[in-house]
């Protein structure tokens, strides 16, 4: 069963605003139970799904990539990163995700997230042992705005940095 | 065509037809099983209708794809013997109130922007019962009898954990009379 339950892609956010609701198909909802459970319906949360960097090529564990964060019009957001079993990246420093208020702010206000698996300065996610890992964004709450234009607006891109991480 | 090619698109088209029907019922059936699943480990450890803190804990494998932003509770319902009344005091940060049907569908959230006097309060009542006609809380109905409720606090810088934890044990659950 496909890991994303995705009707939609922006650059290397894949999601589908049927996450969790009654309204999903078999299969969509056979998909969400699988690899989401106990997601909330977009109206809640909107789920935006990466296992690729921003140019279509897989998220490697021993590649190193930036994320390129900025506020999106929700609650609030958050960034996880998780191993290739979709669990969190167990590591030392505890590092699983950051969110809209403990994330350090580039001084324009944006923030920028090193994805590694060995430790960087500023914003840094473990990516782990394994071969590939997935990045989760969740908009809690986001407003219609951001609903309407989902599909089209500017969301944070992946991408990869020169050299390898072994 | 010969009686042996017959025979033998027969019997294609009825493994082929046999596979679809299970494929079918495989997909049907998955969530089900695997909430169904959540439901009996919850019951097991805890019981029915008991609100339930979990710890934090990022090396569980049981649920894929937690959020480490959030701290979670959550009730195994089982609405047959009456409907159930639950509150949850909200923080300032973010609160969620949420019921998953026994196939999986998020059938209801309310959120703390939704609470009134600081708590968010329901009637959980099952498909096809009355309203108990309690004043005060929100009457929401489950398309199933049983299932799963979620309760989320979103922990912020997560220096407000301790602040949350006590807020959070102060939610009750409690079968109507």
């Amino acid at each position: 069963m496909g890991r994303v339950p995705c009707a939609c892609r922006n650059g290397p956010w894949q999601y589908d605003l049927l996450t969790g609701s009654i309204a999903a198909n078999p299969y969509m909802r056979a998909r969400v139970a699988r690899h989401m459970p106990l997601a909330l319906d977009s109206a809640e949360t909107i789920y935006l799904v990466a296992d690729t960097d921003s140019h279509g090529h897989a998220l490697r564990c021993e590649r190193t990539y930036r994320l390129e964060a900025w506020d999106i019009d929700a609650r609030w957001w958050s960034v996880t990163c998780y191993d290739a079993d979709e669990f969190l990246v167990q590591n030392d420093r505890q590092r699983y995700s950051y969110n809209m208020t403990n994330i350090q702010r580039n001084p324009d206000g944006s923030a920028t997230i090193r994805l590694s698996r060995t430790a960087r300065p500023g914003n840094w996610l473990p990516t782990g042992d394994g071969k590939t890992f997935v990045v989760v964004l969740r908009l809690y709450l986001p407003s219609q705005q951001v609903r309407d234009n989902l599909r089209t607006m500017e969301l944070p891109r992946i991408v990869e940095e020169d050299g390898s991480d072994e | 065509m010969s009686r042996g090619a017959w025979k033998l698109a027969i019997l294609a088209f009825v493994v082929l037809a046999g596979a679809v029907v299970i494929h079918i019922a495989a997909i049907v059936g998955y969530p089900y099983l695997l909430m169904s699943a959540f439901h009996r480990k919850l019951v097991e450890r805890d019981g029915k209708n008991v609100l339930v803190h979990f710890p934090r804990d990022a090396s569980q494998r049981i649920v894929r794809m937690p959020s480490p932003d959030l701290l979670y509770s959550g009730v195994a319902f089982d609405l047959s013997d009456g409907p159930l009344r639950i509150t949850v005091p909200v923080s300032e940060a973010y609160t969620s109130l949420s019921g998953f049907a026994s196939n999986s569908d998020n059938f209801f959230c309310i959120n703390d922007l939704a609470a009134k006097d600081g708590v968010i309060d329901i009637v959980l009542v099952g498909p096809g019962s009355p309203d108990p006609g309690i004043a005060g809380p929100r009457l929401v109905r489950s398309p199933t009898k049983t299932g799963l409720i979620g309760v989320r606090y979103f922990l912020g810088k997560g220096d407000c954990l301790p602040d949350v934890e006590t807020l959070r044990r102060r939610a009750t659950c409690e079968t109507c009379d």
